[in-house]
């Protein structure tokens, strides 16, 4: 075989890798992107969360410990989530039984939001429903499948997801030329040009977060590294690899009763500095025991791994130690990563920043397989069509546009459904997946494939269009109570909906003009034809 | 769906998909306890740096294996590098190498 050059191999890889995995790559984009915004889709997914802000911690934790003596006062662990400003208006408690009192079957871990003002769980009077946590899941779990079988595929795709980032960065090596050069009118390659521009201008970005996203999958793709590590000593293996991960120290049961201190104290012992706002979460360990612990994790670094977890006596509310779970520089590097793709740290403008770098990234990967399409369309005709070619044109339109009509109809599910339906929260998702399904059925039906995309464009158009309008009938949390009250949380996600809406109605006006011009083209060489 | 005259027809696709997907993969987790083992770092330390660069190196390979021409090639070196890393690796745990 001829020797080839380096670009044309890597186009080669580009072009293949990055089509056959496009609409998974895709649905995980988005859906990913809907996760930087998932506490704020599951507010307005949740209407009836009372709105409490500001708080103090001492009150949160007053309730919650209430509620924890009453319904986990044996258990191992506790979990509280005081109220705070972005992700959420009431208090989270959970807690977990130990392994022993859960094999027997009697005990089954708990959770529940309460009411701050008044202690009471909310989690009753509150629909049911999968919220924007459901949906951000679906980006590394997509649904239906079993997480053991979906995760190591959901790694692959990713894998091949960054290597469509470093093949392209390869091919596209004039980066900044290319970001400049835009060819309107030129079907093909204004499509390569957008293609480019939306990856170019975003791409810090794009690489971080296909890489980090290995990163989660460490584990799952390097398992035999770490083994082999250890000299496949496996029983030495088991024993440190958590510890690299930080996976703290364990903390046992003594036997001995002893009261825990009141939660609210822990207030006084942080001090002014901490505010519910950079508290992760508040674990208490063996709640009633002598060796009980209280640890307050801090959202201080970029994420997760690297926040600072404070550990105190249950008992006395000394303060023990200050523990990390940086145990070197590697583990620094990874956290860093993974804090990095996750954003939590990302305050308003930053997480919208986030946000546009999200829909860059599925523009990238949606312009990718239009030129795909577009570059072969002229040579694909005069072939008389191959499967193929339509197979990957009816995809794009009913992965591209109706995708996002299916989110839509999620949260019209989310409003529409009766609110005593049994498994609601599966049948917002039901509704989703059979949206998408004739969305994905519908292309196939028209044999003109610009009249499907228009027809797409207008539907989905719709589906954002009148949510806020559902919204304003169905509850009281709409848009002229929102706007009014400056609660921008919810007000921001109707008035993203009306700009979803507004972009469809433009790219669906905006089609129809082309193809009415293509049109008279068409009939004006026809006629020319004939007069010949 | 792959044109004859940029990477291989059919056949010597499905080749290099394997080499990139078994060998490839067997191969980055050989390199990747070699340097665990080799390198004078602490295991504790080393280990996650070398799990978080192994998705480089691996990209590096798959890479690799759909550019260079010959397919035999290809398969050569995978091997080749598969029972060198392995026997170093074999040859430092039985030797007991310093952790």
């Amino acid at each position: 075989m001829k020797q080839k050059s380096f670009r044309q191999s890597m186009t080669w890889l580009h072009t293949w890798f990055g089509l056959v995995f496009a609409w998974i790559m895709y649905f995980m984009f988005v859906t990913g992107t809907l996760g930087y915004f998932d506490t704020e889709i599951d507010r307005w997914m949740m209407p009836e969360v009372p709105v409490n802000q500001n708080i103090p911690l001492d009150e949160s934790l007053r309730v919650a410990e209430k509620h924890l003596k009453a319904h986990g006062s044996e258990a191992d662990h506790w979990y509280i989530g005081p109220v705070n400003d972005r992700e959420s208006s009431s208090i989270y408690v959970s807690w977990e039984w130990s392994r022993e009192l859960l094999g027997t079957g009697e005990y089954e871990n708990g959770h529940g939001h309460l009411d701050a003002t008044n202690g009471e769980v909310i989690n009753e009077n509150i629909r049911e429903t999968g919220g924007g946590q459901t949906l951000y899941k679906m980006h590394y779990l997509l649904h239906y499948i079993d997480r053991d079988i979906i995760y190591p595929i959901i790694g692959f795709i990713t894998f091949l997801m960054f290597i469509g980032v470093v093949t392209g960065i390869v091919i596209h090596r004039n980066l900044f030329k290319e970001l400049f050069t835009f060819r309107p009118r030129k079907r093909a390659r204004s499509w390569l040009d957008m293609h480019n521009l939306m990856s170019v201008s975003s791409l810090p970005f794009q690489v971080m977060i296909t890489y980090s996203g290995l990163i989660f999958m460490v584990t799952t793709f390097f398992p035999i590294i770490a083994l082999g590590g250890f000299g496949f000593d496996s029983k030495l293996a088991r024993e440190e690899t958590p510890k690299i991960f930080g996976r703290g120290e364990v903390i046992e049961r003594s036997g001995v009763a002893a009261p825990l201190m009141p939660l609210e104290q822990m207030a006084q012992e942080l001090g002014e500095e901490v505010t519910p706002n950079n508290i992760r979460y508040i674990k208490v360990s063996m709640p009633g025991d002598e060796s009980a612990r209280i640890s307050v994790r801090l959202m201080r670094g970029v994420g997760n791994g690297t926040d600072d977890v404070l550990v105190f006596n249950g008992i006395t509310g000394n303060f023990i130690e200050s523990e990390s779970n940086l145990t070197g520089s590697g583990i620094t590097f990874t956290s860093t990563f993974l804090g990095l793709h996750e954003g939590l740290f990302a305050g308003p403008i930053l997480r919208w920043l986030y946000f546009i770098a999200g829909i860059f990234g599925s523009a990238m990967i949606a312009t990718g397989a239009i030129y795909w399409v577009e570059k072969r369309r002229i040579k694909n005709e005069k072939k008389g069509g191959s499967f193929g070619f339509s197979l990957v044109e009816n995809l794009n339109i009913g992965t591209i546009v109706g995708l996002l009509t299916a989110i839509g109809v999620y949260f019209w599910a989310n409003r529409l459904l009766p609110l005593d339906m049994a498994s609601r929260a599966d049948w917002e998702v039901h509704c989703m997946f059979l949206a998408w399904l004739v969305c994905l059925i519908h292309p196939f039906t028209r044999s003109d494939k610009q009249q499907a995309w228009i027809e797409q464009c207008y539907v989905a158009a719709m589906t954002f269009a009148f949510l806020p309008i559902l919204n304003y009938i169905t509850t009281d949390a709409h848009l002229l109570n929102t706007l009014k009250d400056g609660n921008w949380v919810l007000a921001g996600f109707d008035l993203t909906s009306l700009l979803t809406a507004g972009f469809f109605i433009y790219a669906g006006a905006k089609l129809r003009k082309r193809r009415g011009a293509e049109n008279i083209k068409m009939i004006e060489s026809q006629q020319a034809a004939l007069a010949d | 769906m792959s044109k004859p005259n940029s990477t291989g027809g059919g056949k010597v696709v499905v080749s290099r998909l394997l080499a990139a997907f078994i060998p490839g993969f067997i191969l980055t987790n050989s390199l990747g306890i070699f340097f665990v083992l080799a390198l004078p770092i602490d295991r504790m330390v080393s280990i996650p740096w070398v799990m978080a660069f192994a998705f480089l190196v691996y990209t590096f390979i798959v890479m690799w294996v759909f550019h260079v021409p010959s397919v035999k090639r290809v398969w050569a070196v995978l091997l080749s590098g598969i029972v060198l890393t392995s026997a170093a690796n074999a040859a430092m745990v039985f030797m007991g190498a310093p952790a």
